[in-house]
């Protein structure tokens, strides 16, 4: 129990020097915003790496997501959310890379087709090469990207449910706050979300 | 019987996420201990959850300490509210577009003085060049420079020409001629469509008459409805 106590003392701790820093940030104080950027990036670039796969697209993104926080902190309202409200402005740029990227893929792709053959052998591989039944045990590296492109193909709102919560172990309703809905709605996307992944990943289990 | 196996499925999502409240993890515990669908549902999860965990454990390759300085110089350049604004940002555009206005006037200027005050001039040789202009269609004056000012087109005929002269006009003006231009001189501003041979040869021998009025005998190039003559008939 007292330990309980001393937890809840430094969560409280934490969180006031955390407001701190926010509102100091908010006065245009850099270095404050500084502290924020260093205690909050680590989780977003994990959270970048799982929605858009690979780590110098995340920390690009994070970059930027961190510089449009800095600029935009006149329009946080609750100062006292602002993990969640980052995480918000992480999740939408990376949604948005996703669809730029999968217009430049489509467009690659449908150059590439031109030239011949490679074209199919491209499209195959990446519409399910990687997701059909193992013949071989299959190195991690493997694993990862079936994961990856397992979860790439879930709707928007339950991948990002799945990735937060289900990975990235954040609060549900920090991640409520993110998604702008409820927790029930949270749980729910999960749920769908691995039940989903249980199908296509099915031959990995 | 689906719905129910929903439900169940929805229960244990949240007992594999350790977020079912008190009296529902007791009851699903119970049902998990005396139920084998309800445990393979349960493996299910679980092992799709571990799976995520394991992933889950790859961390993004990031340099941080680069990360750090790199967005620190990025910050440097920005302020809460909007971009930081140097001084030649914010002037450095009001001061291109008044460069290019005065770029802009020094040129048309230049061009003005170049192009003789503004006037278009034709040179016609032998009166054989046919002009876009429809007033100017079927000049057989020679020799002659053709002057637009932009409201009338005007040929300057420095000799008397030796042939009747074939306009296509419906109007002509013989303006005295300017200063520094030789006496018999004359200027002649045409309008559209109309014939003026035997006038303008006889008024163009007159130097100093100020217009005449030529007869309305429609020759080579077709009449203009009324609304869109530029230039109303000049009369004496």
């Amino acid at each position: 129990m007292p330990t309980d106590s001393r937890a809840a003392q430094d969560q409280a701790v934490q969180a006031a020097q955390e407001l701190a820093n926010v509102l100091a940030a908010k006065a245009g104080d850099r270095s404050a915003f500084g502290k924020l950027a260093q205690q909050y990036q680590r989780q977003c670039a994990a959270v970048a790496l799982r929605l858009l796969g690979n780590s110098h697209d995340a920390a690009e993104l994070v970059q930027d997501a961190l510089v449009k926080a800095f600029r935009s902190l006149d329009q946080l309202q609750q100062s006292e959310r602002f993990g969640p409200w980052l995480m918000r402005i992480v999740t939408n740029l990376a949604l948005n890379f996703r669809r730029s990227r999968g217009r430049r893929q489509a467009l690659s792709l449908e150059q590439t087709s031109g030239d011949g053959d490679e074209g199919e052998d491209m499209r195959a591989t990446i519409a399910g090469g990687a997701m059909d039944a193992p013949e071989k045990p299959l190195t991690s590296a493997e694993l990862g990207s079936a994961i990856q492109k397992a979860i790439d193909e879930l709707p928007e709102k339950q991948r990002l449910a799945l990735v937060m919560f289900a990975i990235e172990k954040m609060p549900q309703k920090d991640v409520a706050d993110v998604l702008n809905c409820s927790v029930e709605a949270v749980k729910w996307h999960v749920f769908t979300a691995r039940k989903q992944l249980r199908k296509s990943l099915g031959a990995y289990l | 019987m689906k719905t129910d196996t929903q439900h169940l499925e929805y229960l244990i999502s949240q007992y594999v996420d350790g977020c079912l409240d008190a009296a529902n993890k007791k009851s699903l515990e119970q049902r998990l201990l005396n139920d084998p669908s309800a445990r393979a549902l349960y493996k299910e999860q679980h092992d799709v959850q571990d799976m995520l965990d394991d992933w889950g454990n790859r961390i993004p390759m990031i340099h941080w300490d680069e990360f750090d300085q790199q967005l620190a110089r990025r910050l440097e350049s920005e302020t809460v509210g909007g971009r930081r604004v140097s001084i030649f940002r914010r002037w450095g555009k009001p001061i291109s577009i008044a460069a290019a206005l005065v770029v802009a006037a020094t040129l048309g200027y230049s061009w003005q003085a170049w192009s003789g005050g503004g006037k278009h001039v034709v040179n016609l040789v032998n009166g054989q060049e046919q002009l876009n202009n429809p007033a100017m269609r079927g000049v057989a004056v020679e020799p002659q420079v053709a002057e637009n000012d932009g409201s009338v087109t005007k040929f300057r005929v420095d000799e008397q020409p030796s042939a009747p002269s074939v306009l296509s006009a419906n109007a002509v003006n013989i303006t005295p001629p300017g200063n520094g231009e030789a006496a018999d001189s004359l200027k002649l501003g045409v309008g559209y469509g109309m014939a003026l041979s035997d006038v303008a040869r006889s008024d163009i021998s007159q130097p100093g008459s100020s217009s005449v009025h030529v007869a309305q005998a429609p020759v080579n190039s077709p009449q203009p409805k009324q609304d869109e003559n530029p230039i109303p008939p000049a009369f004496p």
